[in-house]
């Protein structure tokens, strides 16, 4: 069955177009992640799926339900979980709990018993007396999840969850929502982070209102093998070296790293010697090397890049 | 009613862990019941003193009753809004109005708090009160009409101001501004033009009937107990706060 069916979604907003015909399906309980930069328009299709906004056209179906004919029936399906922190720092987590839990239709002898099983789902029992301002931001998150896990929903919608995070609360979270995804709840994350989007089944890239390419991680990464990146390791980095490595990498993509820089080719067995050779005539040596595959970050920018060339031709 | 009494739990323990707001709210009252008779009731004969302790008290849990609605109400809601609470609620299966009951109901029993304590702490300090309970009841239904009012108030001020420090100052500004024309200053040392106003006024019009019932006819300057005042409280009272529920309905829910 599918979880969430969007047809023909547009939405205009002061004479603005902001989602552009965006037709999607979701597998009920598939990992989805949705990618895109700021502006892309993640943010309104999400509001669009929770039923908080309204489009100027199209349809959203929500195991089988239609959306705004039965919002109610949908809402009760979806967990809902904003970028924001949007959790009350003056009460427990215990008491957030409780408080979402009723909201969400829960008696309070139910939404006591399902706070405590969510708590310790998340990790989150020994400090469910805390007050959520002596909270981590990790634990804040992992907190606001739970509020979006209450019994009856289907499909739990994250707008950016990770967003701040450390490595190690990142991991945790995402470990979290893994976990509940194997349990068969749904899940669709939006993120602009490559590595969140790496635990996904299906990505799917969005630019401009539109979703520009749907498959998974795997699938991408085999699709874009070609987009290699060498990463060099180097002690000095000017505009001259980066000018030069993009003259040897043919005007493709160089990007300037925290050590040194990514060098995107095609065939790198092509550029390697070239980029060595330079390196040698300037005195400049690299401490390392390192060929890697794209990431889907790097596929990202690639598709997106593509994307905005064919426009810029096509408008020339 | 799971989800009237969840907000409700929720914003009146917001409201009682908030040191700033028991501090703003009826802290600062508080300060006023004991140092408004050292500085301003000096010369005042001695048999009188009690009675103007009394209405300073009840002018003092007035303005207690108005800051609550007026400044705790809407920053509690604009700094909901402003950490994507309302993101979050709007996807729930929720009805607005149940919603904000809630937190109104949450209000009251705030001001019914801080009413007992600053009555319990004024009559203490020496105010003295004419107590009967017709009187009474008819007083607390004027002190309901001024919560009402100042509810309507706040919810207005929720949904056209963005920022929980703008919404907040907002409401203790336009407190302070009702306060001082017909509440802490009385009625008769108020210049003609402003007793006017004072008797349209739905917030002074209301606190007049508790100072003519609890303190005596002789103290408030007029009787407030004529139809015209009495149904133009009420109705503009319930007009307020009808215009707030609708505001906060149509825009705050909404922004």
């Amino acid at each position: 069955m599918n979880a969430i069916v969007v047809k023909n979604l547009i939405k205009d907003y002061e004479e603005i177009n902001i989602l552009n015909r965006i037709n999607l399906i979701i597998e009920e309980g598939e990992f989805f992640t949705l990618m895109g930069p700021n502006g892309s328009g993640k943010s309104t299709l999400v509001s669009i799926i929770t039923g908080t906004t309204l489009p100027t056209q199209g349809a959203v179906n929500i195991h089988g339900s239609d959306i705004f004919d039965e919002p109610n029936k949908v809402k009760s399906l979806i967990g809902y979980v904003p970028q924001e922190n949007f959790t009350s720092p003056r009460l427990t987590g215990k008491e957030n709990l409780l408080y979402f839990a009723q909201l969400s239709g829960l008696s309070k002898k139910a939404a006591k018993e399902w706070t405590k099983v969510v708590l310790e789902k998340m990790g989150l029992s020994d400090d469910a007396s805390k007050l959520v301002s002596k909270y981590s931001g990790g634990m804040r998150k992992r907190l606001e999840v739970a509020t979006a896990l209450v019994p009856g929903i289907k499909i739990l919608i994250l707008d950016e969850p990770t967003t701040g995070f450390d490595p190690a609360a990142r991991k945790m979270l995402l470990d979290s929502l893994l976990e509940i995804n194997r349990e068969g709840m749904t899940i669709f994350l939006v993120t602009h982070i490559g590595e969140d989007a790496e635990v996904a089944k299906i990505v799917a890239f969005m630019k401009n209102g539109e979703i520009i390419v749907q498959d998974s991680p795997s699938a991408l990464k085999t699709k874009f093998k070609e987009q290699n990146a060498i990463d060099i390791k180097l002690h000095i980095r000017n505009s001259d070296i980066h000018r030069a490595l993009e003259r040897i990498n043919k005007g493709r993509r160089v990007i300037e790293t925290k050590e040194g820089y990514k060098v995107y080719c095609e065939s790198p067995e092509e550029i390697f010697p070239l980029i060595l050779s330079y390196l040698n005539d300037i005195g400049c040596s690299a401490s390392k090397f390192e060929l890697n595959p794209p990431s889907l970050e790097d596929i990202f920018f690639f598709h997106t890049q593509e994307k905005t060339q064919k426009k810029k031709e096509e408008e020339k | 009613m799971n989800q009237f009494f969840a907000v409700y739990s929720k914003s009146l323990k917001e409201y009682m862990r908030d040191k700033v707001i028991i501090g703003s709210t009826i802290g600062t009252p508080l300060l006023f019941i004991f140092l408004l008779p050292i500085v301003f009731f000096g010369n005042i004969p001695q048999d009188f003193l009690p009675t103007l302790k009394g209405m300073n008290t009840l002018a003092q849990i007035t303005l207690t009753i108005m800051i609550i609605g007026q400044s705790n109400l809407s920053g509690s809601i604009v700094a909901d809004r402003e950490r994507g609470l309302y993101r979050k609620i709007a996807s729930l299966p929720l009805n607005p109005v149940k919603e904000v009951l809630g937190r109104i109901f949450a209000s009251l029993v705030f001001s019914i708090i801080g009413t007992f304590f600053l009555f319990i702490i004024g009559y203490l300090y020496g105010a003295e009160f004419r107590i009967n309970v017709i009187d009474l009841i008819v007083a607390v239904f004027f002190l309901l009409l001024i919560f009402v009012a100042s509810t309507g108030i706040g919810l207005i001020i929720s949904s056209v101001i963005n920022g929980e420090s703008a919404a907040t100052h907002l409401g203790i500004g336009i407190s302070l501004l009702i306060f001082f024309i017909g509440i802490g200053i009385p009625y008769t040392q108020l210049p003609s033009q402003l007793q006017d106003f004072s008797r349209i006024n739905p917030l002074t019009a209301a606190f007049a009937p508790v100072v003519y019932l609890l303190e005596g006819p002789g103290v408030l300057g007029y009787n407030p107990f004529t139809f015209v005042q009495i149904t133009s409280t009420i109705i503009l009272s319930t007009l307020l706060f009808g215009i707030g529920l609708y505001f906060y309905k149509n825009v705050a829910w909404r922004k």
